[in-house]
């Protein structure tokens, strides 16, 4: 996984709750490399699920929320550190239509080696989209929290999104503004 | 926080263990950083390594596929074009704009490449794709900076849509006259094309990629091989390529015309279907490895062609099977010219019957097969009297004439019968008699009595008869030359012995031939060696006095003694002794005059003309110098004619009649009132004299009808000044008679028969001296 994520992540835990929460969890989680994260770097997936249920431990907070709050929290950290990806998105719904096509193409560049979950548009009204979620690690909360960075990021204070297991293992996504 | 504070301290301290594991945290972050940052240079290092070895892959690849690349971008307006010159080591780089290109393009082309290159930029095309006809710079390495290509762009090249600004119908910027303009070696054909690679946020064109390649030589095989599909295409003959199992796998129009089908019925299907194809044994290939022979149009094709089929086979490179081409000629035309030729070098042009070649030909088949069981006989016809008609009523006519008795030759013909013209009036028709009985058979009679049948001629009826002689032969004893000898010998008996009869051929007959050439070279000889003599038949006048004579020829031959002037006059004209024999009779006409005039200078002599002397121009000269050889007045030597002179096709008689009367001479019509008397001959000819011909002197004498002619034709030829000699006068009565009609001159047995010259000589010598006595 990027390491990216887990900067991020650690930088979150240091925001919202303490540089020494960080320390701790990270002591806790014995890692081989003590938790020196570079953000140009891969590490495996299972020690951000590590990261993850340290922190729910530490502070009662159940996963999925932890999950979806980092999500919210990693959307807006992009717009700082990665603000030439948003360029011509003039909506949210723009942003969302364009997830596959156009931002994971950049990113890709940047990252060669990244695994990102599929986007596809099913339907979309000017109120309404319709997206199927699709990943191998079922990050659902994160897509949430990114959806509602995404929402924040352009405006919207109320947007209502709700999700559904499809039969093929997809996640539909329904946002309304 | 205070130092002393234990519990501070150990906060302090903890912060402190924290803050150094973070610090240790981030120092471990930096180095994994840097050495990932140097892993990934060292990637992108090789990967750059990487990229340009790929490209030179693709120049590589590019320049050995003789291409050049172009990338052209909206923003700049031109293009950069990397090409790959035969011998350089290196990419030449160059760039331009489009209006350069244009200005190289061949006016022809310049159009089309225009309107390929706007609807390429405007997105209706995909990719561009041309071909065209391009003056490449004669230096290839020759190149233009980028600076260079923008500084001479025009305004158009700003715009998708606007060429209007270059004449592309002008040369190109190399100055190209008409003349290089129709040099097709100082073009090469280019095929460009490209790609859209860049776009805008409005997803217009920005960039395009593409190659252009020369192509000129696979263009020009191309042309050359359009070039041969088009002949085969056109060609007139049908032609046809077949695999190696005989199917057609291609036709072309001639085939298709010359079977009546439609291109698509033609396609694989077998030749076999249409053309009867030639065993392999029969026909042998010639040198060319080609086969050629005659064949034809299968029983399903209606109607059927005789072809001429040429065969070639051939391997194409790109094929392990071989295919032949056959060429199919229809020989319809042919045949039937040969056919007419070969009708026309066995047959008579005029009657369409066969000729002697094809007439010796059946003989010869069918002699073999000749037996007492099957005899065969052979016919020689000859009508007789043709000459005559001949004369009268002219070639034509008598062509018409001759046309006739041939069909009805052919209509009587037998089943098993054959009829060829043998030559001029001569048929020869061959059959197997009936019941095998020459006796029984009915042929020989009904040929005689059809060709008598009266035939109209020029509103006239003519009835013509025929000798005819037969030949039976009842085994293969003699060959066709005898046999048809055998039965011209035949002829020649029935002929003799009166005409218009049959005459069956027996031993001994062939022998009259035998005699008569010999008869003919003893004549020639006699006229050479000037041994006919000329006897004279004195005319006289009312007073029975001798005024003058008529030389006539005789002949007595060494080996059958005396021969009737009838029997060797036509002998001289039929056997070329004309000339010679006219030549003598001048020659002693004028000699007798000579020596008459010595006992009486106003006796004249008469010497017969034949027709074809009035057709001499040089005749009156002739007789000039004949005349001045004796020292004789023209007027003392008498000219006698017949009335056939007339009749002589594209003859012109009276200019020479006129010409001879102006030197002096006097003419006679000879025997008239036979034959085909006119009465317009004595109103149109310059005459001198009438001779009225002995049979007519004989009818008049006993019938009233005849006298009243005969009277009439005196009076009239007095009228016109002519005087009239009667001829044949053998009676007291007659001359009594002919006197009463004032007739002038007579001629017959009653005063004087033919006679030697001596005795005439010495008649006038008598006749001299009696009047001297009186």
């Amino acid at each position: 996984m990027l390491g990216m994520i887990f900067t991020e992540m650690v930088e979150m835990i240091e925001q919202t709750f303490s540089p020494e929460l960080v320390d701790e969890i990270l002591d806790e989680a014995n890692l081989e490399h003590g938790g020196a994260y570079t953000a140009v770097g891969y590490y495996p997936f299972e020690e951000v699920v590590t990261l993850v249920t340290l922190l729910s431990e530490k502070t009662g907070t159940p996963v999925p929320d932890l999950i979806q709050a980092f999500g919210s929290y990693l959307f807006s950290s992009f717009t700082r550190t990665h603000a030439q990806l948003l360029t011509n998105k003039h909506s949210l719904f723009d942003l969302l239509d364009t997830l596959d096509g156009d931002i994971h193409k950049e990113v890709y560049k940047l990252y060669p080696d990244a695994t990102l979950p599929k986007f596809h548009v099913v339907s979309k009204t000017d109120n309404e989209l319709l997206m199927e979620y699709r990943s191998e690690r079922n990050l659902q909360p994160l897509a949430l929290g990114l959806i509602e960075g995404a929402a924040n990021y352009f405006g919207h204070d109320s947007v209502q999104v709700s999700q559904q297991q499809l039969d093929d293992g997809a996640t539909l996504f329904r946002v309304a503004l | 926080m205070s130092l002393s504070d234990p519990a501070a301290m150990t906060d302090n301290a903890a912060d402190v263990l924290r803050l150094q594991r973070r610090l240790e945290r981030e120092k471990a972050a930096r180095k994994q950083a840097e050495s990932l940052l140097m892993e990934k240079s060292l990637a992108l290092y090789e990967a750059l390594e990487l990229g340009k070895q790929d490209r030179n892959k693709l120049e590589l690849a590019v320049w050995a596929g003789n291409e050049s690349i172009w990338d052209w971008n909206s923003e700049e307006q031109i293009y950069e074009l990397m090409s790959y010159p035969a011998g350089a080591s290196n990419v030449v780089r160059t760039w331009g704009n489009t209006a350069q290109v244009v200005r190289r393009i061949h006016p022809v082309d310049r159009q089309n490449f225009i309107n390929n290159w706007q609807l390429f930029l405007s997105d209706v095309l995909d990719s561009l794709d041309v071909l065209l006809r391009y003056r490449l710079p004669s230096d290839p390495y020759r190149v233009q900076s980028k600076e260079q290509a923008m500084s001479c762009r025009e305004h158009h090249e700003l715009s998708h849509s606007g060429f209007e600004e270059i004449d592309i119908t002008a040369g190109t910027e190399a100055g190209q006259n008409s003349e290089l303009l129709e040099d097709d070696q100082a073009w090469r054909w280019l095929h460009w094309r490209g790609r859209i690679v860049e776009r805008d946020k409005h997803g217009s064109p920005t960039r395009a990629v593409g190659t252009v390649k020369d192509v000129t030589n696979y263009r020009r095989t191309q042309q050359s091989y359009l070039l041969m599909a088009q002949a085969f295409a056109n060609s007139r003959d049908a032609m046809v390529i077949c695999d190696q199992h005989g199917r057609i796998r291609e036709a072309n129009q001639g085939f298709h015309s010359m079977f009546r089908i439609t291109p698509a019925s033609a396609n694989g299907e077998s030749l076999a279907e249409f053309v009867v194809m030639p065993e392999q044994q029969i026909c042998q290939p010639n040198s060319n490895h080609s086969v050629t022979c005659e064949t034809q149009s299968t029983d399903t094709i209606n109607p059927q062609l005789p072809l001429e089929i040429s065969l070639n086979h051939f391997q194409p490179e790109d094929s392990s099977q071989p295919f032949s081409i056959v060429t199919l000629r229809d020989l319809t035309e042919r045949k039937r010219s040969e056919a007419t030729l070969m009708h026309m070098a066995s047959h008579d042009g005029l009657t369409d019957l066969p000729n002697r070649g094809t007439l010796h030909e059946h003989l010869e088949s069918i002699l073999p097969r000749v037996s007492v069981q099957q005899p065969l006989a052979v016919m020689f016809i000859d009508l007789d009297g043709f000459k005559a008609v001949n004369d009268e009523f002219g070639h034509i006519a008598a062509d018409m004439l001759l046309i006739s008795q041939a069909r009805r030759l052919k209509r009587l013909l037998p089943e098993n019968g054959f009829v060829a013209r043998w030559g001029g009036d001569e048929f020869v028709m061959v059959w197997r008699p009936q019941s095998g009985n020459l006796n029984h058979d009915h042929l020989p009679s009904h040929v005689l009595h059809s060709i008598r049948e009266p035939l109209g001629l020029n509103g006239a009826s003519i009835r013509l008869s025929a000798s005819i002689g037969i030949v039976e032969v009842t085994g293969p004893t003699l060959d066709a030359n005898e046999l048809i000898r055998c039965a011209d010998s035949a002829m020649y008996e029935a002929k003799s012995q009166g005409r218009n009869r049959i005459q069956v051929y027996s031993q001994g007959m062939g022998k009259s031939d035998q005699h008569r050439a010999s008869l003919i070279s003893e004549l020639s000889l006699a006229i050479e060696q000037d041994r006919i003599t000329f006897f004279v038949q004195p005319k006289f006048d009312a007073n029975q006095r001798i005024i003058g004579g008529e030389m006539l020829a005789r002949w007595t031959s060494d080996s059958v003694g005396f021969v009737s002037p009838s029997d060797f006059i036509p002998m001289i004209e039929q056997n070329g002794l004309n000339a010679a024999f006219a030549e003598a009779v001048m020659r002693n006409g004028c000699r007798y005059v000579r020596q008459a005039r010595q006992t009486d200078p106003t006796i004249s002599i008469a010497i017969n003309l034949s027709g074809w002397q009035l057709l001499d121009t040089s005749l009156p000269e002739k007789l000039r110098v004949h005349c001045e050889n004796e020292g004789i007045p023209c007027e003392a030597l008498e000219l006698e004619i017949t009335e056939s002179v007339f009749l002589q096709p594209d003859s012109d008689p009276v200019s020479i009649m006129n010409r001879l009367r102006k030197r002096g001479f006097r003419i006679a019509i000879d025997d008239f009132g036979t034959g085909y008397s006119s009465l317009s001959y004595l109103r149109d000819m310059p005459l001198d004299t009438v001779k009225i011909d002995r049979s007519f002197v004989i009818d008049a004498d006993a019938n009233e009808r005849a006298h009243k002619i005969l009277s009439a034709i005196v009076a009239m030829s007095h009228q016109l000044d002519m005087k009239v000699v009667a001829e044949g006068v053998e009676t007291k009565d007659q001359w009594q008679l002919l006197r009463d009609l004032d007739v002038e001159i007579y001629q017959g047995f009653l005063f004087g028969r033919p006679m030697p010259f001596d005795d005439f000589l010495q008649l006038l010598r008598q006749q001299s001296t009696l009047k001297s006595e009186v």
